[in-house]
């Protein structure tokens, strides 16, 4: 489970119970707020004028409503429901099995309560969906769990309109509108009762709209009620199939919070539920354990290497939400726990060895970085502990990642500081990790090329080197693999996509998990390949195409009109020195086909910043055909307008890749 | 950019869950057994797993979790055993340690929206490098007919893999042993005791699982035994018959299904539908296009709803249905046309059994409709909206269908096998030079299952359509622009897909000095190889790839070709070239026609070498001598 969604559990699920005696008073509220049914006056010659040519379907209605009534008695609690309500206009048939088969995305704190579906088609016939069926119909995936049911009734030309009542939603919600079909009209309403603010709890909500969405209007309703409404419209499809973007950033959405929840509030909220409760100070048993672990007497660094030794390889994670995976004494003895548990173990342990830590969560990079005026926990995914005596991170819930610099791919998120609510902190507790940098992932290889004249082969002996970032991929990934899937992986290094090869002589050097423990060693794979798939014989000679060695590379050509940015995803060097021995009575022919210099320069903040780049050059040196290319590209979202710029880059390693010279007898 | 981190890291989350163990999987076995209550059979089974964990340090997140499939329809709620046992572990706390962390949630195969499985995960404690974790797994099977299949092969090697039948002496069971020839160790023992007998097979050292991208289920290659229940003495000594033969599971099978009427609102369509068909032929044709058009196949079964189809009425009323409902619905739409139609249960090509050798119900996974047309009987599979009418959907081809002649007979019927011609993927391409590059205009008509399954990606791309025929067409190397596309019959269930286009391929020629490199063979005609292949490769369908090319020779330039024409045809692949000069222009035809549905390991090396030949071939250069 991550951390978000036990958050969501902890911080809301207590809302989102009613009680008994004021079910009917409530029901009559949120019917006052929004008439459960149909919208019988929906007029479809409304959309008459839609161009939709090429277009699968139309959401030509997408609104999303909450509506919280806050606790009236101190014995109350507040009560909360949200509804969404779709309508979709099918125009081809490709998009009858996308609406067929539909998933609810439901969180313990907000659960499907009801569903209304019905299909009007062409000729206003209704067939409408019997919600019996959804009984205990869901679905876990991914560690997220749906209601699912299928539509029915659907016909090209159809509406198909659905409304959804989730008991419960989240004090800090996201609205994110991602879908596969353009968006007419998006809305988000949120209709709140002022009038009951005695009972400390502030309801008056702080909203921003993002990626289309405005605030249209805040309107005061009768009965002290308050609605705000937000619209966004004509908004492009975001599930795509466009490479180099971002799935999330871009999506249109609007955040919800309460207006006195600053970030110190969530920051010591989970403290308060994470990091105060299930530690074990100086017991017996815990001091036994570092004992056992052997971290006395050990500076700080070797100490914090042990303990994440011991948790990430003699502890197994659950999934198991139950409060016997939290403990730490029991953790020890049973050596299973959730990841609360594996939080409070490492905490335990840490205070016992009086080691000063600095816990964070952190915003998942693929995901959406909060907006810094709004605190929400959406989008909160993994726990990071940051040491500052030693300026190292540990990653709890990476099983591969060990302590050490950040990781790459966690690089520029913005992490919230957890912070004990009994202890005075005046920092900041929104900050932004240090950015990824290219030189700590880099992927290097050196090849010496030799022709067999006897059986027009060539001989390659060639090494893969991996630094930083790369090597405890590569490390971590080969940890979990047993001896022949080891064997499988390097040879697919080695040989990349060479068809006809064969490989010998391998060795490696650095590859067990322990270096990745705050090391700057580099994985190192050697080996000897022969092959005939790299050559192509002429009347007197070959054509080769020495730049295979370097492995595959992708392109991308062509692809109609972009609709996102363009999204880097990764801060990267590659590195290839190719030697290619020119056999004796021959010459070489074409060197300059090797030869290239592309690069991607993009204004940053009124600053042109290097983006990427892919050099190559080429000469002869006693005999030697010598190859050295060098190619990088930093992390970012970058606009959609220099796509061809960053394109070119991407296509010059392919271009490279398919380059040729010409090897003639003299 | 060679590779990006995620896709580094998405290769690693792959190795997590997928890659073998680096525990030592040391028993797996199953106990069924089978006792009579009064007059109904109650069958328990017993699954135990065993595992040495080698190196704890090595362990993978999933690795110290067993994962049990449920589905009430069919099965009681398991009961579990399961525990660390740390007896080998120096300085163990405890030596014995039993599983608390059990949870449960919804589990879904792939291709199946619901059909109401659970799955259990279980999670061992006080794991240390030699423990074992031992899992005993007892559940209650309801339906005599289902009884599990056993897999002596695990997902990794295993020390022993042990199956045991108990039964009373007046129940006739068989057995079925499919691929034990691939695991020489496998024993079998028959223990008759007064009032019981046992079957015990037993295995050593078996060699765990492969796993091969195209190739057949798991049912073609792993050692397996089916039990199935042939029959059992009821108390007032008449003889209960389960599942003897194949007529038995047609018997079983027939109680789950009824024929079915059409109300007048489906009446209307097959009137409709009528009224725009000449000939009983067209009207057929017609019936299964509505069928395939206005109904979306959803997997969404529950319990038996994976055997029972749904009413024909509801089917239309829904717009959706599995192939059960989809088959149902054409028969009976059919019969109400007056033509005859029949419902035919089969096995798709991930099954290697037949109805003889395998009747049970693990014979087969499909549903589709036959219909006789004079002697012959068409296969219609209404699940493929693309799919033609007079031909069977791709994966059913070559097997054997149980097709339900009445209520009460069958006859068993071999699917047809489309002939490689008339899956043909034929490509014109007339070129010319310009600089480095190649530039020209092409054609490409697609027929048979290389259209359906075209149609099908097409339909399901969400953006960048045009972008799936560059992909598919696949002239030269990546540096393809295709442009002024135009497509017809995409829509049809008929002929092939004409598309027509210009072209250009950047850096396609070698230049060096005043000689220019042409690789001729501008499209790839076979896509498959068999490099590090260990398991049978499923080619899908036979096919027929046609290339015309043609190359404007530049004026003042000499054009050399180092081949001639030539075939070579070698264990039903066949490569053809012929190449000549007219004028400026150079033609080359070649083509690429692969008579075979699968490649079995044993013609692996007489292939391979064929396909080196081919390979050699098809990368040769034309040449250009520039005169000045």
């Amino acid at each position: 489970m991550k951390i978000n969604q036990i958050l969501l559990v902890v911080l809301i699920s207590i809302l989102s119970v009613g009680h008994a005696q004021n079910d009917i008073e409530y029901e009559q509220f949120v019917i006052d707020c929004y008439n459960y049914t149909w919208d019988e006056t929906f007029d479809k010659s409304k959309y008459d004028s839609i161009e939709y040519q090429g277009k699968e379907a139309t959401i030509v209605l997408d609104r999303t409503i909450l509506v919280h009534r806050p606790k009236r008695t101190a014995h109350d609690l507040p009560m909360r429901k949200k509804f969404t309500h779709q309508i979709y206009w099918i125009h081809e048939e490709s998009a009858i099995e996308k609406m067929n088969e539909v998933y609810l995305y439901q969180s313990s704190s907000s659960k499907v309560s009801k569903v209304l579906v019905r299909t009007i088609d062409k000729t206003d016939k209704i067939v409408e969906f019997d919600d019996t069926k959804l009984e205990n119909v869901t679905k876990n995936e991914g560690g997220s769990s749906y209601k699912i049911l299928a539509i029915p009734g659907i016909e090209v030309g159809s509406w198909v309109e659905i409304l959804i009542e989730y008991a419960g939603f989240s004090n800090q919600s996201r609205i994110l509108t991602r879908e596969p079909f353009d968006v007419v009209e998006s809305q988000v309403i949120y209709v709140s009762e002022l009038s009951s603010q005695v009972y400390n709890e502030k309801v008056d909500p702080k909203m921003v709209g993002r990626n289309g969405y405005k605030l249209e209007s805040k309107d005061v309703l009768d009965g002290g009620r308050v609605r705000y409404t937000f619209n966004a419209s004509n908004l492009s499809a975001q599930i795509t199939d466009e490479t180099y973007m971002h799935e999330y950033v871009e999506c249109p959405m609007v955040d919800l919070t309460t207006d006195t929840y600053e970030w110190g509030n969530l920051s010591k909220g989970i403290y308060q539920n994470y990091l105060a409760v299930n530690i074990l100070n100086r017991s017996v048993r815990v001091q036994k354990l570092l004992d056992e672990i052997g971290v006395r007497n050990q500076h700080e660094l070797e100490q914090i290497k042990a303990i994440e030794k011991y948790i990430k390889e003699e502890i197994t994670i659950t999934e198991d939400d139950g409060i016997e995976f939290e403990s730490p004494q029991r953790i020890i003895k049973k050596r299973v726990a959730n990841i609360t548990g594996i939080i409070s173990l490492y905490q335990t342990l840490l205070d016992n060895c009086d080691i000063k830590f600095i816990p964070y969560l952190i915003y998942d990079k693929e995901y959406v970085q909060p907006n810094e005026k709004l605190s929400t926990s959406m989008g909160l995914s993994d726990f990071i502990i940051y040491f500052p005596n030693s300026d190292v991170y540990i990653q709890p819930e990476s099983t591969y990642y060990r302590v050490g610099k950040l990781a790459n791919y966690i690089g520029g998120v913005k992490a919230l500081l957890l912070t004990d609510p009994y202890k005075t902190y005046t920092g900041d507790y929104l900050i932004t990790f240090p950015s990824a940098e290219k030189e700590y992932n880099v992927d290097k290889s050196v090849n010496r090329v030799s022709y067999n004249e006897d059986d027009e082969s060539l001989t390659i002996q060639t090494s893969k080197r991996y630094y930083g970032d790369r090597a405890i991929i590569e490390r971590g990934a080969l940890n979990f693999m047993d001896d022949s899937e080891q064997k499988e992986h390097i040879q697919e290094a080695l040989l990349s996509k060479m068809e006809n090869a064969t490989l010998t002589d391998v060795k490696t050097d650095k590859t067990e998990i322990g270096f990745n423990a705050n090391s700057k060693d580099t994985v190192l794979y050697t080996g000897t390949i022969v092959t005939e798939d790299m050559l192509s014989p002429i009347g007197n000679g070959f054509l080769l195409n020495l730049s295979k060695v370097i492995g595959n590379q992708v392109s991308f050509y062509q692809e109609g009109e972009r609709i996102h940015s363009v999204y880097s995803r990764a801060a990267k060097i590659y590195e290839h020195t190719i030697e290619f021995v020119i056999p004796d009575g021959y010459k070489v022919q074409g060197i300059e086909n090797l030869v290239f210099d592309r690069n991607y320069y993009s204004a940053v903040a009124g600053e042109s910043k290097h983006i990427s780049s892919f050099v190559s050059t080429a000469e002869i040196v006693d005999g030697v055909l010598i190859v050295e290319v060098h190619e990088f590209y930093e992390e970012g979202l970058f606009p959609k307008k220099e796509i061809d710029k960053y394109r070119s880059v991407v296509n010059a390693a392919y271009e490279f890749y398919i380059a040729q010279i010409k090897v003639v007898q003299i | 950019m060679k590779v990006l981190l995620s896709s580094l890291l998405s290769t690693l989350l792959i190795f997590i869950t997928h890659g073998q163990s680096p525990m030592k999987m040391k028993k797996h076995s199953l106990e069924i057994t089978i006792t009579k209550s009064g007059d109904k059979l109650k069958i328990i089974t017993k699954e135990t797993s065993q595992k040495e964990v080698l190196d704890i340090s090595k362990l993978r997140s999933g690795d110290l979790k067993e994962y049990v499939h449920w589905n009430k329809a069919f099965e009681s709620r398991p009961d579990f055993n399961a525990f660390t046992d740390n007896s080998n572990v120096e300085n163990a706390r405890k030596k014995k340690v039993r599983v608390e962390s059990i949870t449960l949630e919804d589990y879904s195969s792939r291709g199946v929206f619901y059909d109401g499985t659970k799955l259990f995960t279980l999670t061992f404690p006080a794991v240390e490098s030699g423990s074992i974790l031992t899992c005993v797994t007892t559940k209650e099977e309801y339906e005599s007919h289902l009884l599990p299949p056993f897999y002596f092969d695990n997902y990794s090697d295993c020390e022993s893999a042990e199956l045991t039948v108990r039964f009373p002496n007046d129940i006739a069971i068989g057995f079925l042993n499919f691929n034990h020839e691939t695991s020489d160790q496998i024993e079998f023992e028959e223990i008759n005791e007064a009032k019981e007998t046992i079957y015990r097979w037993r295995a050593k050292n078996v060699k765990g699982l492969t796993y091969e991208s195209d190739a057949r289920g798991r049912s073609c290659h792993s050692p397996h035994t089916i039990i199935h229940i042939k029959s059992y003495t009821l108390s007032n000594g008449d003889i209960k018959t389960v599942l003897r033969d194949k007529n038995d599971l047609f018997t079983w099978y027939s109680e789950l299904i009824n024929d079915q009427k059409l109300g007048d609102h489906q009446l209307a369509i097959v009137d409709s539908l009528n009224a725009i068909s000449n000939s009983k032929n067209e009207l057929a044709e017609n019936i299964f296009n509505w069928v395939q058009h206005n109904i979306k196949y959803i997997a969404y079964e529950d319990g038996f709803g994976g055997f029972i189809p749904r009413t024909p009425e509801s089917v239309i009323h829904n717009r959706f249905g599995d192939c059960k409902d989809m088959a149902l619905l054409t028969k009976t739409m059919m019969n109400a046309a007056n033509l005859d139609c029949y419902i035919a249960w089969v096995g798709t090509r991930s099954k290697c059994y037949t109805y003889d050798n395998c009747p049970t119900p693990l014979v087969d996974n499909h549903m589709i409709a036959a219909y006789p047309n004079g002697d012959d009987l068409i296969f219609l599979d209404p699940t493929s909206s693309y799919s033609v009418f007079g031909r069977p959907s791709s994966f059913i081809q070559g097997k054997q269908a149980m097709v339900r002649t009445s209520e009460g007979t069958f006859e068993i019927i071999e699917v047809p096998i489309i002939d490689g011609k008339d899956n043909l993927d034929h490509t014109i391409i007339n070129a010319r030079i310009d600089g480095n590059d190649l530039l020209g205009k092409g054609e490409n008509m697609l027929s048979g299952f290389g259209k359906e399954s075209y149609e099908s990606a097409y339909d399901h791309r969400l953006t960048g359509k045009e972008q799936l025929f560059t992909d598919y067409i696949s002239l030269g190397n990546e540096g393809l622009k295709v442009e002024n596309l135009t497509q017809d019959n995409l829509d049809s269930n008929k002929g092939s897909i004409n598309s027509k286009f210009d072209f250009s391929l950047k850096n396609y020629l070698r230049k060096f000095e005043n000689e220019t490199y042409i690789n001729p063979f501008i499209k790839d005609v076979i896509d498959f190889n068999l490099k590090d292949r260990e398991l049978l490769l499923d080619l899908d369908y036979k096919s027929k790839t046609l290339v015309e090319v043609s190359i404007e020779i530049p004026e003042g330039s000499k054009l050399d070709v180092p081949f001639e024409s030539e075939t070579i045809a070698e264990n039903d692949l066949v490569l053809e070239i012929t190449t000549s000069i007219e004028g400026n222009i150079f033609y080359l035809t070649y083509s690429f026609t692969c008579n075979r549905l699968e490649i079995k390991p044993k013609d692996f090396e007489a292939i391979r070498s064929t396909l080196k030949k081919m390979n050699k071939k098809l990368n040769k250069q034309i040449t250009l001598t520039h005169e000045n």
